[in-house]
């Protein structure tokens, strides 16, 4: 499959899919591509920029979890209120 | 009775991780020595995308940044109920420490600069906003 071909199919996984961390990765793909493409960066900068990319959706799936646990912590916090008021 | 067998079996359905989880969302706190070390990568890395232009700079400010993000994975390293920004640190050293070694073995180009600083800057901020979005 040449370039154009996977830019391709990458430009319908951004426009399909409501994931903002593949929406982020199929964005970023493209964008390295280009300066690839254009010599504003080279081989092994393209490549390695390509394995940031897993390290931030891993970021971003960490953070995410974070921001879960924090709201449950507003949740139970909120409850023991309640309860403690009420009792 | 019942509901008490409904907590049992919903407990040894899920495992432990649920249970995990339940203490870690109760006993996770804001930590302001964490969020300062965060907030100082994200400055040094705004900074840093504007500088890509002069070489020795953004190699100074990026052995900054490969410093910070081991300090931070330090820092969070054995805290207890801190799991996810434990393992966001792992990664985020690891963006910062190959940008830190290309500066010290070779040349870097200007728009590789700008990128790396960027997501270093981003994903200082989504730690930073997750970090202050902690109960106090």
């Amino acid at each position: 499959m040449s370039i154009e071909q996977q830019q391709q199919q990458l430009a319908i996984c951004y426009v399909n899919s409501q994931d903002p961390s593949l929406q982020m990765a199929a964005k970023a793909i493209n964008e390295y591509t280009e300066y690839c493409k254009n010599g504003q960066i080279s081989k092994e900068e393209y490549v390695q920029l390509l394995q940031d990319i897993q390290s931030q959706i891993n970021i971003r799936r960490e953070v995410s979890d974070q921001n879960t646990l924090n709201t449950v912590n507003t949740v139970i916090n909120s409850l023991i209120n309640i309860a403690t008021m009420i009792g | 009775m019942k509901k008490l067998i409904s907590v049992c079996a919903f407990f040894a359905l899920t495992g432990c991780s649920t249970v995990t989880n339940l203490v870690d969302a109760y006993l996770t706190r804001y930590d302001t020595n964490q969020y300062k070390i965060v907030n100082d990568i994200r400055t040094v890395a705004g900074v840093g995308k504007t500088k890509c232009n002069d070489p020795q700079e953004a190699g100074k400010l990026a052995n900054h940044l490969a410093f910070d993000t081991l300090t931070l994975m330090n820092f969070v390293e054995f805290q207890p109920h801190n799991q996810h920004i434990q393992n966001s640190s792992i990664e985020l050293n690891k963006i910062a420490q190959d940008l830190s070694q290309r500066y010290s073995t070779g040349s870097v180009s200007v728009a590789f600069c700008k990128i790396k600083f960027q997501i270093i800057e981003d994903a200082a901020k989504l730690i930073q906003q997750s970090e202050g979005n902690k109960p106090k």
